[in-house]
């Protein structure tokens, strides 16, 4: 017990001070970007959180798959058991999500609270999306099942990048890369026959009733299904160490 | 046996084609010094990989005060194993990769860690990755040391300090041993100046134990032996020559077998010259191709 | 105490020789005591079970004896025992091999024997 929860303070501590610096910075763009559209639209600007949530999910996303084998080397180094590892992992990602919803609903609140006086108009993403009332409850399950969805797929790339090697992060980006070229086209098939059209709506729980928490849930799953793969692939690893960690 | 620490049992692991380490069996004592010795290659990282379940066994067991070891948090938790490759964090300062350490290892000595750096001046406030390839050594060192883990292991320790430092290390090495018995595993290929520090050396060929004993008893195991060919040839015909070299007309052995008092006579009364082999050297033959040369 | 050890022989006889050539000079007293086996593993750079090697024989010989809880001492009568010894292994270290480098360079019996009358006048 002590080994886990000195494992989850490591990660978590780690995890939290890339984070936070990553965040001043972006907060810096993000309040910059707003002066400046101030400056030259003034009444007929819209803002949303949208500049802060992108780049901050795509950090996280790159962020606990590059930690991954520096961590889970230097875990196994001092005497922890896989077990061990692998929760830590994903009790300190979860907190890290949780960590995360909170600076969104931080950010979401001031952010209101500074341009309402200032009669902008400021857009909530969600109601954008769901047009329907949002709850606390609705908006905290979506950005917290979300932020796990990212941290959990990101921990199964990191361990793929373990247990494979560099080729695997190049064939994923190489991939990544190339469905730019072959989903839009996918998508944009009229009337209701596209079939990756219509999963994309399901899965973001798009045009359904109570499509935040549809889309929730499948945010959930997601985790759920990565966390069990990770796990799997990461308790049988054997140890690699490269020249250059 | 009461002293007994560690143990494996037909402990065997391969790679694709390649047997690492072959049905490799072997007993440990407590507060003992172990050398681990063999050539590149022969079996010595896997088989510290294997002790501290980095990598996993094909097949055999291993055994840590009387349990299974495998991913056993309680037998890991009494290992500090510090390896030649780096697996500490870059961008982490040291003072931070110690205090960490320190909480992994439940004997951890803070105090000693401290004085530990100041002896071998390592600055703690610098990162890892800004430390040069000696004080990524003298790092390991620290934290070894000041783990005070019932087992401790260290592989190739010394790598890239000068001759001062690492006589340092040596000195210091025993006289923390002595202050605070344990049984520690050094695997080096700096034979002639470790071995004095050694109670017991560990022999590993081709992934096979090829000998487990005391630094004396290892060293008294071979001789040299000298002198005119025709002589030679009849005195030691009934001994186990495991190599042999001329030197102009002289004809030099190497004996693997131990040279009792009476034997020693015999051969000087035959005016062949008997001497013993550094230690180094007999490594050397002794895990050489040209004979096998098993040693119990 | 020489602090350095050669290829010779095994470190543990040349710990207990070294010991022995102290006592004989009188640099350690009988009843005296000698560093523990820790301090001359620390003196020597050794293993403590190999300095513990050296001192065993020494005391199984008599030459040394243990008083508990203090530490190794000389045994009284340890200068005899060590003369006795090795005027035992005199004649063979060191007769035999003068005889046999004498007849390998030519120095008859009788210039051997005025050598060491020769030799024995400058030691009084």
């Amino acid at each position: 017990m002590n080994r886990l929860s000195n494992c989850i303070k490591f990660e978590t501590k780690k995890a939290t001070k890339s984070t936070l610096i990553f965040m001043l910075f972006l907060l810096v763009f993000y309040t910059l970007s707003i002066v400046l559209t101030l400056v030259e639209h003034s009444n007929n600007a819209t803002y949303s959180s949208m500049g802060f949530f992108m780049p901050f999910s795509i950090f996280l996303f790159i962020n606990v798959s590059i930690s991954y084998t520096p961590h889970y080397n230097f875990l196994l180094m001092l005497g922890n058991s896989r077990k061990t590892i692998m929760f830590s992992q994903f009790i300190s990602y979860f907190i890290i999500a949780v960590g995360s919803v909170i600076a969104v609903a931080l950010l979401e609140l001031i952010s209101q609270a500074m341009f309402k006086p200032m009669h902008f108009n400021y857009v909530n993403l969600l109601n954008i999306v769901y047009r329907t009332n949002l709850t606390f409850v609705s908006t905290v399950s979506w950005y917290l099942t979300l932020f796990m969805a990212i941290c959990f797929f990101s921990l199964f790339l990191g361990a793929m990048r373990y247990k494979f090697g560099k080729i695997f992060s190049r064939i994923f980006w190489a991939a990544f890369a190339l469905s730019w070229i072959f989903i839009p086209p996918l998508l944009m098939v009229s009337g209701n026959k596209s079939n990756l059209l219509n999963f994309v709506k399901y899965f973001f729980g798009v045009d359904y009733n109570n499509g935040i928490y549809v889309a929730s849930a499948n945010f959930l799953i997601v985790a759920i299904i990565f966390g069990i793969i990770t796990y799997l692939i990461g308790i049988k690893q054997e140890m690699i160490v490269s020249e250059k960690n | 046996m009461n002293d007994m620490i560690l143990e494996t049992a037909n402990l065997t692991k391969t790679y694709k084609n390649v047997t690492a380490l072959n049905d490799f069996s072997i007993t440990l004592e407590k507060n003992k010094i172990y050398g681990l010795l063999g050539r590149n290659g022969a079996g010595k990282t896997t088989l510290l990989n294997l002790l501290t379940s980095r990598i996993f066994a094909h097949s055999g067991d291993i055994n840590i005060f009387g349990e299974n070891a495998v991913e056993s948090e309680a037998a890991l938790s009494k290992i500090c194993y510090m390896p030649e490759k780096n697996m500490f964090i870059p961008k982490m300062k040291v003072k931070e990769i110690i205090a960490t350490s320190s909480e992994f290892y439940e004997n951890f000595d803070m105090n000693y860690a401290d004085k530990l750096c100041d002896k071998f001046k390592l600055s703690k406030g610098k990162k890892y990755h800004e430390l040069s390839r000696g004080y990524e050594s003298i790092l390991r060192i620290v934290i070894g040391l000041a783990s005070h883990s019932p087992i401790t292991i260290f592989d190739e320790p010394v790598l890239g300090l000068d001759a001062a430092v690492r006589d340092m290390f040596y000195k210091e090495l025993l006289e923390d041993f002595i202050e605070h018995p344990r049984t520690i595993i050094i695997s080096t290929h700096l034979i002639e100046e470790s071995a004095n520090i050694f109670s017991d050396i560990i022999i590993i060929k081709d992934g096979k134990l090829i000998s487990l004993t005391s630094t004396e008893e290892l060293r008294e195991s071979m001789f040299y032996c000298s002198g005119r060919e025709d002589i030679i040839d009849r005195v030691l015909s009934d001994m186990n020559v495991i190599h042999t070299e001329m030197v102009g007309s002289v004809k030099v052995c190497v004996v693997h077998q131990k040279l009792e008092a009476s034997e020693l006579k015999r051969l000087q009364d035959e005016n062949l010259d008997v001497s013993p082999i550094p230690i180094q050297k007999l490594f050397i033959y002794f895990t050489d191709n040209d004979k096998e040369a098993t040693h119990e | 105490m020489k602090l350095n050890f050669n290829n010779e022989k095994s470190i543990y006889l040349q710990i207990a020789e070294s010991i022995e050539d102290d006592i004989l000079k009188n640099a350690i007293g009988e009843e005296t005591q000698i560093p523990s086996t820790n301090q001359l593993a620390l003196i020597f750079s050794i293993n403590p079970a190999t300095a513990g090697k050296g001192i065993n024989i020494l005391v199984d010989e008599g030459i040394l004896y243990k008083k508990r809880g203090i530490g190794m001492f000389v045994a009284t009568g340890a200068q005899e025992i060590i003369m006795n010894k090795r005027k035992g292994s005199f004649f063979e270290k060191y007769i035999v091999s003068l005889m046999e480098e004498a007849a390998k360079i030519g120095i008859s019996k009788a210039e051997l024997v005025s050598m060491i009358t020769k030799g024995g006048n400058i030691h009084e």
